[in-house]
């Protein structure tokens, strides 16, 4: 018998949603003109999950092609953010990734890592199911306004709420915890940030994020990511557990990284 | 010839660099213009997030008897790449490539596109830190 971890969890939080839906949300809802679900990779990885190859010749950024609008704050903040990998990366057992004990990975990291996710559709409620963490975000469509705030925040998976323009669903998150890095190279998120995330269905098994940043604490202006590109999985995919426990992580840095980056003692 | 296709392998999974996603990053850890061919016993296979490791006990290049540490993929990736938690146990006699790391020659990580021969049998690369 085949277990599905993404379409039991989808289930479970769709009943969740329908038991705690705000009515006067409800009514506004506008019916999906869109159709995203299924399960997505990353394209341009190794096929197996975990890969991100088709971001790595990036000069900054895992999400742009182009140098970003760091403003000079802007500029000290990425600077600190010590990576294993990208074009700063130094020694991990050196650096300090906020995975490396074992903290959430955030929602955009989530995005460019190269882990399946599945996007399901219920209702007013758009969610999006990760393998990486074993985690989720909902997107809320029931027409809500976006807050200006998010007092209950932040949240490594910040506060989204979306609506459909034909067959794109525009996001826009905010609230997001700036511990949490944006990509793999230790890009920063920005206390103050909005993201305004644009996912269309371009070919039948293709869907393309592009996103626009605004971040008066990190950018001199905003800016726009190049195209992040995702390809659906077959239906008889079964994603995995991806959860990096802090037993585990702490067992694999004492056994592992540590001794493979650090003079031997 | 199977060992030698594996090597081959191991040569071109160094020209693309095959073996850098892991969560942490490898590239500065690990010397990724050295392959090194490891011969042993399996004393450990770890089957684990946030990768799959092999502790093996071998010899290193003086022959003085040494205990390999190599990071491998991740379980999810391991997966579907025909691998379990069964692939290997303790006493198996393994024959893989790694790149070592650049201050402790023991341990290495895994070359993304070479073969492993367990005990004998030549099986799909496990992936380097995926």
């Amino acid at each position: 018998m085949k277990t599905n971890y993404f379409r039991s969890m989808g289930a479970a939080l769709a009943l969740l949603a329908l038991v705690t839906m705000p009515q006067a949300f409800a009514q506004q809802a506008a019916k999906p003109s869109g159709n995203l679900s299924g399960v997505w990779l990353l394209s341009g990885g190794t096929g197996v999950g975990g890969g991100n190859a088709s971001l790595s010749r990036r000069p900054q950024t895992q999400w742009s092609t182009e140098m970003l609008p760091f403003s000079s704050e802007g500029m000290k903040i990425l600077q600190s953010n010590k990576s294993g990998k990208g074009p700063r990366q130094v020694v991990a057992a050196l650096g300090n990734d906020p995975i490396g004990k074992a903290n959430p990975y955030g929602l955009y990291r989530t995005l460019v890592y190269g882990r399946p996710f599945e996007f399901v559709q219920v209702g007013d409620k758009v969610l999006q199911v990760f393998e990486l963490g074993r985690n989720w975000r909902a997107i809320y469509t029931d027409g809500r306004p976006v807050p200006d705030d998010v007092p209950a925040g932040p949240y490594w998976y910040g506060y989204s709420v979306g609506h459909w323009e034909g067959d794109t669903l525009v996001v826009t998150t905010l609230g997001l915890d700036e511990r949490a890095w944006m990509d793999e190279w230790g890009t920063p998120l920005g206390a103050d940030a909005r993201y305004v995330e644009r996912w269309q269905r371009i070919a039948p098994d293709r869907i393309q994020l592009t996103m626009t940043v605004t971040a008066p604490s990190l950018y001199s202006k905003p800016w726009t990511s190049s195209p992040i590109m995702y390809t659906l999985q077959k239906k008889d995919i079964e994603p995995q557990e991806v959860i990096f426990a802090p037993i585990d992580e702490a067992e694999f840095n004492e056994d592992i990284r540590d001794p493979a980056g650090l003079p031997k003692k | 010839m199977k060992h030698l296709k594996g090597i081959g392998l191991a040569v071109l999974a160094l020209l693309v660099s095959g073996s850098l996603f892991a969560h942490h990053g490898t590239a500065g850890s690990y010397d990724h213009n050295k392959v090194v061919t490891v011969k042993g016993v399996v004393k450990e296979f770890r089957w684990r997030n946030p990768h799959s490791a092999i502790f093996l006990m071998g010899k290193d290049a003086s022959g003085a008897e040494v205990t390999y540490a190599i990071e491998m993929s991740a379980p999810a990736s391991a997966l579907k790449r025909g691998y379990t938690r069964n692939t290997m146990k303790p006493g198996d006699e393994v024959v893989m490539q790694m790149y070592p790391s650049f201050t402790n020659p023991v341990n290495g990580v895994g070359v993304t596109e070479a073969s492993i021969i367990i005990n004998g049998k030549e099986f799909k690369p496990l992936g380097g830190a995926e």
